[in-house]
């Protein structure tokens, strides 16, 4: 099997690539809200300065919290294993670095398709195309039950206020009406119809969801690395 | 696969525990409203990136439980790394292992420069434990090098991935978007 050399070095290219592109296509929204993360800061993110060494603070801020890695680790492990601090505080930076490098993959999706938007789809489809198959399948039916709870209580998780829903809209992501009481899907092939129906009927995500369903079972056959496989169904996108 | 048979692994056995981890991980661990991590610290990681301009509210959840999986995942391999060696304690060099051992942590390499030389050999000698632990510099301490280049052995290179906004506005701006009370600012 390759070795995954050819990521590390693939990497640069595309930053320095996406550098370019944001320069151009970077817009401010005109409302700034935890739900979306509005564009107006990314202007002054623009600009990258890579000598000023990160304050504490902002060394703390690049990391999850410790604490919560630890409590994901104990509940992986038997209760008579120990975990030596280093290799917590180690996989405490392998987290960061894991949230950074799918973000990356999906943004890159996102700005081939003309989109400012990352989306939950963009996130699967990354993972999926970094080999991440083992993840895909939960996590669509994590997404699926999130949307859920969402249209149930009328808005979202975090209080949604109507008028940004119409944002949603105009980005052309999330719902586009309310969600039918689908049940909870069962095979993940149904997971990805519901994820579909859910978009509106998904016309930049029906060959995605598709994709990602043949990932999935391509996955779900074997618990062992298994990531060549799964770039093959993404040849169109490159 | 090829990757797994080092130093007296059982292929039959570490399959088995892995595809339970998996059916575990399905079942038990899909609980929509339990986050195991802050999304405002999520959603600030992401914004690293100056190209990402905007993230729909569903991504950040995603990813925390994309997250809480990668943990249980690395953890996992871990963990019978440190078996293999008849050890109760997971130590740094089980984690540096897995990442060179496995294909899908390949990204994590500039954080392993020990492996970087030697991609398939497992680092399970003591001398190498030892190593290890001389070797990690203190966190609070460490500045990231200047110009990190991708490819470059670097401790800890999240500089490569994460370039730094220095200008006040974009805390400004994170402190309005974001309800974490633990930012310090600048």
């Amino acid at each position: 099997m390759e070795r995954g050399a050819p990521f590390s070095h693939y990497q640069l290219p595309k930053s320095i690539s996406e550098l370019n592109l944001d320069q151009h296509s970077n817009n401010p929204t005109p409302m700034t809200s935890s739900v979306v993360v509005a564009g107006a800061g990314d202007k002054n993110n623009g600009i990258v300065v890579q000598q000023q060494p990160p304050c504490v603070a902002r060394e703390q801020d690049q990391y999850m919290p410790i604490a919560n890695v630890i409590r994901i680790m104990r509940k992986t492990l038997p209760s008579h294993a120990k975990i030596s601090d280093d290799a917590k505080e180690t996989i405490q930076e392998c987290v960061s670095e894991y949230i950074s490098f799918v973000t990356g993959e999906a943004n890159e999706r996102c700005q081939r398709e003309q989109r400012k938007t990352i989306t939950a789809e963009d996130i699967l489809w990354a993972m999926s195309k970094l080999g991440f198959d083992n993840y895909v399948d939960p996590l669509t039916v994590f997404i699926n039950r999130y949307r859920e709870i969402e249209t149930d209580r009328g808005s979202a998780l975090r209080g949604e206020p109507p008028s940004l829903r119409q944002t949603y809209g105009g980005n052309g992501i999330g719902f586009h009406g309310p969600s039918h009481g689908l049940p909870p899907p069962g095979p993940y092939g149904y997971g990805m119809l519901d994820q579909s129906m859910v978009m509106g009927g998904g016309r930049y995500y029906q060959n995605g969801s598709s994709g990602q369903d043949e990932s999935s079972v391509g996955g779900g056959s074997s618990s062992s690395i298994n990531g060549m496989p799964a770039f093959d169904h993404y040849g169109q996108y490159k | 696969m090829e990757n797994n048979n080092n130093n007296h692994q059982q292929p039959p056995k570490d399959n088995e525990q892995l595809k339970s981890f998996w059916s575990k991980g399905m079942e038990g661990d899909l609980n929509v409203k339990n986050h195991e991590f802050p999304i405002s610290r999520i959603k600030r990681i992401m914004k690293f990136d100056p190209d990402v301009s905007m993230i729909a509210a569903e991504a950040p959840n995603l990813l925390s439980k994309a997250c809480e999986m990668f943990v249980m995942d690395l953890t996992m391999r871990s963990w019978l790394h440190a078996q293999e060696s008849n050890r109760l304690t997971i130590r740094k060099s089980d984690v540096d292992a897995v990442v060179s051992q496995t294909v899908i942590f390949d990204f994590l390499r500039d954080d392993v420069p020990k492996d970087e030389g030697e991609p398939v050999v497992a680092a399970a000698d003591p001398v190498d434990d030892v190593a290890d632990h001389v070797a990690v510099p203190d966190l609070n301490n460490e500045e990231l090098p200047p110009g990190t280049v991708i490819g470059t052995p670097v401790c800890y290179g999240l500089g490569i991935h994460a370039p730094h906004p220095q200008m006040p506005g974009a805390w400004t701006e994170e402190d309005a978007t974001g309800a974490n009370g633990g930012n310090g600012g600048n």
